[in-house]
């Protein structure tokens, strides 16, 4: 082998250590970005599905349209549940896409950001009403959830909905519906009614 | 031997007819043409346009830049204006200038009679270099994606049951260490409340219910059944549906019924809201075992 040669296959080699040695450095370097920055709580999150009120959401497996919402300072079931804050009461037409599904997760996020579940006060909320009802692919329902909120939580509020098996939400569709603003002087109407309501049993809507 | 297998051996006219070789010069053929190269024209001997044409003369030259794709013919070497090719002497009374005016110096010229030069040894491609790298993508691919992969798999097969067992049409199916099999699937025709009066519902939902007979031991895990009615589009609808919590209806399950016999099989109905008209037939699950369910279909 002349001189000639063996540089060039020195050379060669060199190069070859040079490019491991930078496939190394950036495999190491987006490792130790991946560990800074990792999230996994954002990775996982819900895929929110936007809309406003009145408007149809399509989830990943379900579809709901957010009809009316109104408000209480009583809800009677068995029995009379009144709240220091204000019950505010959405209407929902809900169905499945697919198969048999149970929306399970609703919850209130006011203009804060703060997150009011719905109430388990409420016999309904567990059993029999919306919340807890299975829903059938094309046959949809109407029923009403309850939620039981700081009176200024009222007046800004965003519905989410969310399928909850297994108690995980993450990497499914979440619905965000935007309420209709609410004034003040609204909701203190509702805080100050002694009359107790009830919530609509679940229906099959027309 | 000839020493410059350039030339050929033996040049036909030389020497010319009637003349003997001249003195001094290489015997005839070696090298051919006349006067050889470095030779002057002998005394006495004709012109060298009296000559006729030798093989090879005059050589093929390649397209030169600003110079015809071929000399024309001669006589006369080299062609007026024409620098004389390499191999060949300048011969006297030929043009001195050398480019001749007006031309670019051309590129060295092969001999004549030269073989081809060989073909440039084209530079190897990127696929050529690189082709044993390709193979390797298989196993870093897999090494890439494999986790997430097996993964996905897992999620899937764990997200509801994905084996079946079938069989024929309304006939058994072994299934969870008993059997089952579906008497009827067909439309309800009216429900009613436990008070005994009629439900209706609106004309886009259809109520679906399935008799299936039951045949497993009371201990078995196909008691904790639950059944599912499949459409033609493939949508499945559970059993006992809140919307129906108010109608007289039995809660389906692979338990057996009070009013059964104590022994061997017995029959239950599932009730199925449904918004299709074409059920195509139902699917039995348990929850002790996600990955497996029953698929019946009903007698013709």
């Amino acid at each position: 082998m002349t001189g000639g040669r063996i540089s060039r296959a020195v050379g060669r080699i060199g190069l070859g250590l040079v490019a491991i040695v930078v496939l190394l450095g950036t495999i190491n370097v987006s490792i130790w970005l991946k560990t800074k920055a990792d999230d996994v709580d954002a990775e996982h999150r819900p895929f929110a599905v936007s809309v406003g009120m009145g408007q149809t959401a399509h989830a990943r497996t379900f579809v709901v349209t957010a009809v009316s919402v109104r408000g209480a300072a009583v809800i009677h079931d068995s029995a009379d549940h009144t709240t220091p804050g204000v019950w505010l009461i959405v209407k929902v037409r809900a169905e499945a896409v697919g198969e048999t599904m149970v929306i399970g997760y609703a919850a209130i996020r006011d203009a804060r950001g703060r997150l009011f579940r719905a109430s388990d006060r409420l016999d309904g909320q567990v059993a029999g009403t919306l919340l807890a009802s299975s829903l059938q692919p094309g046959v949809p329902d109407v029923g009403e959830i309850a939620f039981e909120l700081p009176r200024d939580a009222a007046a800004s509020a965003t519905l989410l909905l969310a399928p909850y098996t297994a108690f995980d939400l993450r990497m499914d569709s979440m619905v965000e519906i935007k309420l209709d603003a609410i004034s003040p002087a609204t909701v203190d109407e509702w805080a100050t009614d002694t009359e107790a309501t009830t919530l609509i049993p679940v229906t099959v809507a027309a | 031997m000839n020493p410059d297998p350039r030339y050929p051996a033996g040049q036909p006219g030389y020497p010319p007819a009637g003349y003997p070789p001249a003195a001094g010069y290489p015997p005839p053929g070696n090298p051919g043409g006349y006067p050889p190269p470095g030779y002057p024209p002998p005394p006495g001997y004709p012109a060298p346009a009296q000559y006729p044409a030798q093989p090879g003369y005059p050589p093929q030259y390649p397209p030169q830049p600003g110079y015809p794709a071929q000399y024309p013919p001669q006589p006369g070497y080299p062609p007026p204006q024409y620098p004389p090719a390499p191999g060949y002497q300048q011969l006297p009374g030929y043009p001195a200038a050398y480019p001749p005016p007006g031309y670019p110096a051309p590129a060295p010229y092969p001999g004549p009679n030269l073989a081809p030069p060989a073909p440039a040894k084209r530079a190897r491609g990127w696929w050529r270099r690189n082709w044993w790298a390709v193979p390797l993508l298989v196993p870093l691919l897999v090494a890439a994606m494999g986790h997430d992969l097996i993964l996905g798999w897992d999620q899937w097969h764990v997200g509801g049951p994905t084996e079946v067992a079938s069989g024929q049409d309304g006939q058994w199916v072994p299934f969870a260490g008993g059997r089952l099999r579906l008497l009827s699937l067909d439309e309800a025709s009216e429900l009613t409340d436990f008070s005994g009066n009629p439900l209706t519902f609106p004309s886009t939902v259809d109520i679906w219910q399935a008799s299936v007979d039951v045949d497993a031991p009371d201990d078995s895990d196909l008691t904790l059944c639950m059944f599912e009615l499949q459409d033609d589009a493939g949508a499945v609808y559970s059993a006992n549906p809140s919307e129906l919590g108010d109608a007289d209806i039995g809660y389906a399950s692979c338990s057996r019924p009070f009013d059964a016999p104590e022994a061997g099989s017995f029959t239950v109905v599932a009730t199925f809201m449904t918004s299709t008209t074409h059920a195509k037939g139902v699917r039995v699950s348990i929850a002790t075992d996600p990955d497996h369910y029953a698929w019946l279909t009903p007698p013709r």
